[in-house]
């Protein structure tokens, strides 16, 4: 790399970032913010404490399914990563997440079906 | 957490439902209810609504969870997940009582709590207020799921209307007869005057409710019945000449039968119609002694004047002879069969008049205050024993008492009196409701100060215009569907108490419900013991003194150890 300066310019990893909530004050809310985040703004990998608390119980999923950009296997893995950063709490948080999302998908039991055995530890 | 936290915590929330058809509500995640619980919700202006679970459903908030269920190769995780969302469990709870704050009389249901009002398991507290009787009660036992509790029929009202025992044999029909009576017994022993005791007058198909009632319990299968527990309140009399135990025989003479007391017989003796209308005949005929007239084997020169009043056929005369004259061809011989066989059994005496002393006897024991008990021995399997001396006595004290009601407008009325009977679609079928003494017992009820206690396995068999006299019901399990639709036929919320009846137990549980109780309760009936404890805390609810004073009699000669002296023939 230190040879190839331009790699770097040519060469980029993008992310796409769908919101699945905001901290207003200290309040963890599982909905969009007010405001998009200005630009140019550093984005950060949450942390474990985070990620549990945005994702309440599952409801950060209204605004994950909303967006057209997370398909099921995207949901899914969103699950997951709060499930292992739930700790000891992965398995009531999956049971939360899970009656979220067959609430959400209650005419769509297939997806159901297939979102929640991608999640299955 | 402690228990009475998870008492409070809710069964679910209304989602739905109606006064006429009951409320439905959502059960919560995690909790479990049963048929026949009690449940109570907050209706508008601080009162609670009190109901008892009917029905258990389980639903799913569309087809997808039940059209692909979780296969067997599915994760728990989503059987977890569509419990309590896709799919759920609804109850059925019949709203029955309201019940104010302040401690007011409850009320039937008339209002409905709104939606998404919490359900609660009925507590204690609840249950005391709404089964709270003002005078003495008789425990039937604890509500379902509730041990500590233990609720009580009102005992005047109770007794005040008719009341019935239903359920298929073996379901513990006797033991809660025998406990009813019990306490009706030790009630009345308390009271001061003789008017105010309540006495029963039992008809004991299988010698259960006289000295000791056999039954299949786990541990005794004795029970001391209701003349060893009420030594000096209790008459025994039999059919049996020699039966040990006995305060009389009770004996029948063929002048005492009427023609209207065969009516009952119809059906046991294969009577047909005609045959009946022939013994009247012979009744008006000959008198009361027609049946010994007509057992003659020849027809009597009296019998013969009195059919021939001017010109007698020449020689000897015969009994087809005399059918056939009096117009009775086939019916008067097949009656004269049917009185031989009946003449036959051990109690009818023939030529003579001998009920008039027992029927004076066992009135004069009524209207002093003692119950009595006739124990039917070898003759309990013999139907048309039963019904001809059931019927015969319990017309004539009927009479009694009505007589004795109707001439005593100033004087004090006669004390209560409680027919028992068993089998008692036999005699207040359908087809002979009309004729039959216990009909017309049950209709015109209190005027006379006599009720029914009827006992049966069949209540559909009977005239469905005394069974909706038929005030306080205990119903144990019964297997037909008719007996089940002829018992809660007309009460409110009927769908529901099916449902509870069908899911009954088959031994000690029982649906209480009727005039003597606020609302329908299911019951684990009373363990059949006299032990000393069971007895105090009886006579703790019927409001007397828990220990029993001796009565002077007793404390005289001491309480007899075997069987009293055997006074002998009444007559």
């Amino acid at each position: 790399m230190a040879g190839n300066p331009e790699i770097e310019l040519l060469l980029r990893t993008t992310l796409a970032v769908a919101i699945c909530g905001h901290v207003d004050r200290e309040i963890a809310r599982p909905v969009l913010p007010p405001m998009p985040p200005p630009l140019l703004a550093e984005v950060h990998a949450a942390t474990d404490e985070e990620k549990v608390r945005i994702a309440d119980e599952g409801r950060f999923l209204v605004p994950l399914l909303a967006n057209p950009a997370a398909d099921d296997a995207v949901v899914a893995a969103a699950i997951r990563d709060v499930a292992r950063a739930a700790g000891p709490g992965a398995r009531p948080f999956l049971v939360a997440a899970g009656k979220e999302l067959a609430r959400l998908l209650k005419a769509e039991p297939s997806r159901l079906t297939s979102i929640l055995r991608a999640v299955e530890p | 957490m402690t228990d009475a936290n998870s008492r409070s915590r809710p069964l679910g929330v209304v989602v739905g439902g109606s006064l006429t058809k009951g409320l439905e509500v959502r059960l919560d995640p995690g909790q479990a209810a049963q048929l026949g619980q009690y449940a109570m919700t907050e209706v508008e202006g601080g009162l609670s609504l009190l109901g008892m679970v009917t029905d258990i459903t389980l639903k799913s908030v569309d087809a997808g969870p039940t059209v692909w269920p979780p296969g067997e190769a599915d994760t728990p995780l989503l059987r977890e997940v569509l419990q309590d969302t896709g799919v759920y469990t609804a109850l059925a709870v019949d709203p029955y009582l309201e019940l104010g704050e302040n401690g007011e009389e409850p009320a039937r249901a008339r209002r409905l709590p709104s939606h998404f009002a919490a359900v609660l398991p009925a507590d204690q507290a609840t249950l005391d207020r709404a089964f709270a009787t003002d005078g003495p009660s008789i425990p039937v036992g604890a509500p379902l799921g509730m041990d500590e509790l233990e609720v009580g029929v009102d005992f005047e009202r109770l007794f005040e209307r008719s009341a019935g025992v239903f359920g298929k044999s073996g379901t513990g029909k006797s033991v809660l007869v025998l406990h009813l009576l019990d306490a009706m017994l030790t009630r009345s022993a308390a009271a001061a005057t003789n008017s105010e005791r309540t006495v029963a007058l039992v008809f004991d198909m299988h010698n259960d409710y006289g000295w000791e009632m056999k039954f299949q319990g786990p541990t005794t299968n004795r029970l001391r019945s209701l003349k060893q527990r009420h030594q000096t309140d209790v008459e025994l009399y039999t059919l049996e000449a020699r039966a040990a135990r006995s305060d009389g025989q009770i004996l029948i003479g063929t002048r005492d039968i009427h023609p209207d007391d065969l009516e009952v017989l119809r059906e046991t003796l294969d009577l047909s119609d005609l045959a009946i209308d022939a013994a009247h005949a012979c009744r008006r005929r000959f008198g009361p002694g027609w049946i010994d007239e007509i057992l003659a084997d020849e027809p009597s020169d009296a019998l013969v004047g009195k059919i021939w009043r001017r010109e007698p056929p020449e020689g000897d005369v015969n009994w087809s002879q005399v059918a056939a004259q009096m117009g009775y061809p086939g019916s008067l011989e097949s009656l004269r069969r049917r009185m031989e066989r009946l003449t036959r059994r051990e109690f009818v005496r023939t030529e003579g008049s001998q009920f008039g002393d027992v029927i004076e006897h066992i009135v004069r024991s009524l209207q002093g205050g003692k119950s009595v008990v006739v124990q039917f021995g070898r003759h309990g399997n013999d139907l048309t024993s039963y019904m001809l001396v059931a019927n015969m006595l319990s017309r004539r004290i009927w009479e009694r008492y009505r007589d004795r009601t109707e001439s005593s407008r100033e004087q004090a009325a006669p004390n209560r009196l409680v027919i028992v009977i068993e089998e008692a679609h036999k005699f207040v079928d359908r087809s002979l409701a009309g004729q039959s003494i216990f009909g017309q017992i049950a209709r015109e009820l209190r005027k006379y100060n006599v009720t029914l206690l009827v006992i049966d396995q069949r209540p559909s068999q009977i005239d469905p215009e005394v069974l909706s006299q038929i005030g306080t019901k205990f119903t144990l399990q019964l297997d037909s569907d008719n007996d089940v639709e002829a018992l809660v036929g007309g009460v409110s919320g009927r769908s529901g108490l099916r449902q509870v009846i069908a899911s009954l137990e088959s031994k000690r549980q029982a649906l209480v419900f009727g005039h003597a109780l606020p609302m329908p309760v299911v019951v684990q009936t009373p363990e059949a013991t006299d032990a000393e404890s069971a007895r105090a805390s009886l006579r703790a609810r019927l409001g007397l003194p828990e220990r029993e004073e001796t009565s002077p009699a007793a404390a005289l000669f001491g309480a007899p150890s075997s069987a009293p002296e055997p006074p002998g023939d009444p007559s």
